[in-house]
């Protein structure tokens, strides 16, 4: 029982990551309409500015802080020098902008930061506490409720706020959201910076286990989009439910059952639910008007 | 208030509107009126903005909006009523309509327009939390022309107001537009429906592939016999 | 009629042409090596736009098809002996069968949905292959014989030249097709499905056909990059090649056969021509950071693809001598 639950959290806490992946992808793409490839390299850009901030003033929070800010202008230069003005052209158009984009990322990556491998630590960097048994890791319950914190704050600024009816409208209707004087282009840029401001947050986050490296959003990015298609596109919410349930998936298959099989079990979640419910399990499908 | 001068329009390359003048008067209700396709949608995404391709002059009291972003436009003083509603089906009526007010800087006038728009629509205070996708036709065409309202416009484009819906609930909702027209909101009213058109508005252009054919006060109009055979059914 | 067989003509006397200079001039290996990657992909290619520039089915794991191409053809020919051609039929048939599972589930999907369905559906398919030892060997990586036609080994330039044999002859095949009944069935359904389907198109047939020609050209595809190469393991069935390949036939030309190679040889040449340019190549990793660039400013600028610019070029040139 003790190790089901151990095996839970930490599913929650790789979880958290996917969800906010997956929560700043389909932010981009239900506003601006494009499926962003880079954003798993725009993360580990960030994150490897917050790795030299921290080397250099060894104060973490500062470090997180000025990574954030760096990944919020990124996400802003990005959309509107590569995206605005191909707002016309099609989604598989933008698909490939956003793939020219992550080049020119990785590209400069390799030029900022080299080519090595840096060791980044944990956000709470205490011992492990133990209730009843159950072995409790301070930095996995701070990952799941910053997560479920963001969310919350999240929720409240698109239900609650002007703001937050402009991200709706446009996500639902660009067209008539103009009519309506509602700045368009503003919830696009905001729309890259939150994205990437939250994948910058998982890169920093996930770095302690991935190291600070090229490739380290691989699993978290490919694993945001079968996130982002099981919980449903749809919704804003949907993604991040979906994110929670492959991180605990991936766990529970990858204990119980098998490690090199876990991947491709989530993956098999992915097209069962492609099958039965090609919308995710909270989502709508629409249906195109002819 | 407007001044349409020479405006030419395309899709493409389909010429949508050939050089057409309109003038719409601060106060009045203007009509446009014709069958479909012949450019009456067009003229009103052109005033908005939305078009690519037009060429002529938009004088909007005064200054020509020809260029302009839509954006700016709207803040000018113009809202709309699109063709077919496009209410946020996602969002409630309630937040329907202060997405509508999303120019409007002072909270105090934002919730001034909401109890206008209750006023004129009842029907939307009642169903104030409901989802604008379940609401009926009607509803949502009220719905959409409050919209419109609550960004205290000095003009209202509607595009067919009319369109699918049962003839007393048209008739409520021209008299509304009568009222909102006389409480100081002109009105550019784009119509199917010819007749309940020309029974509200001061003056109506007819307009037939991208052309001006007709133009006048409405009661004469009414009375016009080529009028009549054409658009009104002959009676 | 008369204007497929001159297509054919000329497809085939440029192919001729190809094949004498690639006989004459003493190319470099690794020269020899690229072009023929170019060709590898340009099959892939060409399957690809039928699925995409034709039937309109935006698919994003297209890699999928390749490299169980390229698994099949080593399997086929390491572990079960069979001949190099009949290896590289197989590796096309094969994939036809996974074509048809991802055609099913495109079936209840449009647009957005479908891309990233598709996404998951190669990195599923990548998992597989990491997964299922016994076909792919794994991460320690499969190999493969040299390709033998009659007894002879075929490597270096001889490759080479089998390659345009057989990529003339697909690219043939495909404009057959796009020229029949099929084709105009694909191109009615990518631009309206309901107003296809009102005409009484099948809807599900024609996606499940063009899901599965773009399989047969990605397997066979694979079976060529295996002998190639020789060797392969799963990192490069990923998502990247799959971009890849869609960047290739958008940047070529949607609904060109000839775009598609052209493309093809974009993606493939693009970081070889970089590392020319004298003070770029200083700079590390500039060649995808130029790459990169360039993409995006063709995507931008010339979104109908590289072949509506050449022909319109060729247009003015013509032009101008008359």
């Amino acid at each position: 029982m003790t190790i089901f639950l151990q095996n839970i959290i930490s599913g929650l806490e790789t979880g958290a990551l996917y969800a906010l992946a997956a929560l700043g992808l389909v932010l981009i793409f239900r506003t601006s309409d494009v499926i962003n490839f880079a954003q798993g390299d725009i993360a580990m850009f960030s994150t490897f500015f917050g790795y030299r901030v921290f080397e250099k003033y060894m104060s973490y929070p500062f470090a997180v802080i000025l990574a954030l800010l760096f990944a919020v202008g990124l996400g802003y230069i990005l959309e509107r020098l590569f995206l605005r003005k191909a707002l016309k052209l099609g989604i598989i158009n933008k698909i490939i902008i956003t793939m020219g984009m992550l080049m020119v990322i990785q590209g400069l990556t390799v030029i900022f930061f080299g080519t090595e491998d840096y060791y980044l630590r944990k956000a709470i960097e205490m011992d492990n506490f133990n209730i009843a048994g159950v072995i409790i890791q301070p930095n996995a319950l701070f990952i799941i409720f910053l997560t479920l914190g963001i969310v919350i704050i999240f929720n409240y600024l698109l239900k609650k706020t002007k703001f937050g009816i402009a991200i709706r409208t446009t996500a639902e209707d660009e067209e008539t959201a103009r009519l309506m004087g509602i700045p368009v282009g503003k919830v696009y840029s905001r729309s890259w910076m939150i994205a990437t401001a939250l994948g910058a947050l998982a890169g920093i986050l996930v770095a302690p286990k991935t190291q600070v490296s090229i490739s380290m959003m691989l699993d978290i990015h490919l694993k945001s989009f079968i996130a982002a298609v099981v919980g449903g596109f749809s919704s804003f919410f949907g993604p991040v439910a979906g994110g929670f349930l492959i991180g605990v998936a991936d766990n529970l298959v990858g204990y119980y059952w098998s490690l090199d099989w876990k991947t491709a079990i989530v993956y098999g979640i992915l097209l069962i639910t492609l099958i039965i419910k090609p919308a995710g399990i909270f989502g709508k499908v629409v249906r195109k008007k002819v | 208030m407007i001044k349409i001068s020479n405006l030419n329009a395309k899709y493409g390359y389909v010429n949508a509107l050939k050089g057409i003048d309109i003038v719409v008067k601060k106060g009045q209700i203007v009509t446009l009126l014709g069958a479909n396709g012949a450019g009456k949608t067009t003229t009103l995404r052109c005033i908005l903005g939305l078009l690519e391709t037009y060429s002529g002059e938009i004088l909007f009291k005064g200054e020509n909006i020809i260029g302009k972003k839509v954006e700016d436009i709207v803040k000018g003083g113009i809202m709309s009523s699109p063709e077919g509603r496009n209410v946020f089906g996602s969002l409630s009526v309630k937040e329907n309509l202060l997405a509508g007010a999303y120019t409007i800087k002072s909270k105090q006038q934002t919730l001034d327009n909401l109890n206008k728009v209750y006023e004129y629509f009842p029907i939307l205070l009642e169903r104030k939390n409901q989802m604008a996708g379940t609401l009926s036709g009607g509803e949502q065409q009220m719905l959409s022309i409050g919209r419109a309202l609550m960004g205290s416009p000095e003009i209202l484009l509607l595009d067919e107001p009319s369109l699918g819906l049962a003839p007393l609930i048209v008739r409520d909702i021209f008299r509304i537009i009568q009222e909102i027209n006389k409480e100081g909101t002109t009105v550019l009213l784009v119509e199917q429906n010819a007749m309940q058109a020309l029974k509200i508005s001061d003056y109506a252009y007819v307009l037939e592939t991208g052309k001006i054919v007709h133009e006048g006060n409405s009661k004469e109009l009414i009375e016009d016999d080529k009028i009549k055979n054409a658009y009104l059914g002959g009676n | 009629m008369i204007k497929i067989q001159s297509k054919v003509i000329k497809t085939i006397i440029l192919a001729i042409i190809g094949i004498i200079i690639v006989g004459i001039v003493p190319f470099k290996t690794s020269s020899i090596t690229i072009l023929s990657t170019v060709l590898i992909y340009g099959i892939a290619a060409m399957g690809y736009n039928v699925l995409l520039g034709y039937a309109g089915q935006i698919s994003l794991g297209h890699a999928a098809f390749i490299g169980l191409g390229a698994y099949v053809s080593a399997y086929a020919t390491d572990v079960m002996g069979i001949p190099f051609l009949g290896a590289v039929l197989l590796s096309g048939i094969v994939p036809i069968i996974l074509g048809l599972i991802l055609g099913g589930v495109a079936l209840r999907l449009e647009g957005h949905y479908l891309a990233i369905a598709t996404l998951g559906f190669g990195v599923t398919v990548q998992q597989l292959f990491k997964v299922l030892k016994n076909f792919t060997n794994g991460f320690a990586g499969r190999i493969a014989p040299s390709a033998y036609i009659f007894g002879i080994k075929i490597k270096g330039v001889g490759y080479l030249v089998m390659l345009i044999i057989i990529t003339t002859f697909l690219a043939i095949a495909i404009e057959n097709i796009l020229n029949t009944k099929t084709g105009r069935a694909f191109v009615a359904m990518r631009d309206s499905e309901h107003a296809a389907k009102a005409m009484g198109i099948d809807i599900v047939k024609y996606k499940l056909i063009a899901f599965s020609i773009s399989a047969f050209y990605a397997g066979i595809a694979g079976s060529l990059y295996m002998h190639l190469v020789k060797y392969t393991q799963p990192d490069v069935w990923g998502t990247v090649l799959s971009i890849n390949i869609l960047a290739m036939v958008v940047i070529g030309g949607l609904t060109s056969v000839g775009g598609s190679i052209l493309g093809a040889a974009f993606i493939v040449l693009m970081p070889h021509l970089v590392a020319g340019i004298p003070y770029v190549n200083t700079i590390p990793s500039a060649s995808i950071i130029v790459t990169g660039i360039v993409i995006v400013i063709i995507i931008r600028f010339m979104p109908m693809g590289l072949i509506t610019f050449l022909n319109r070029f060729k247009r003015r040139v013509t032009n101008v001598r008359s």
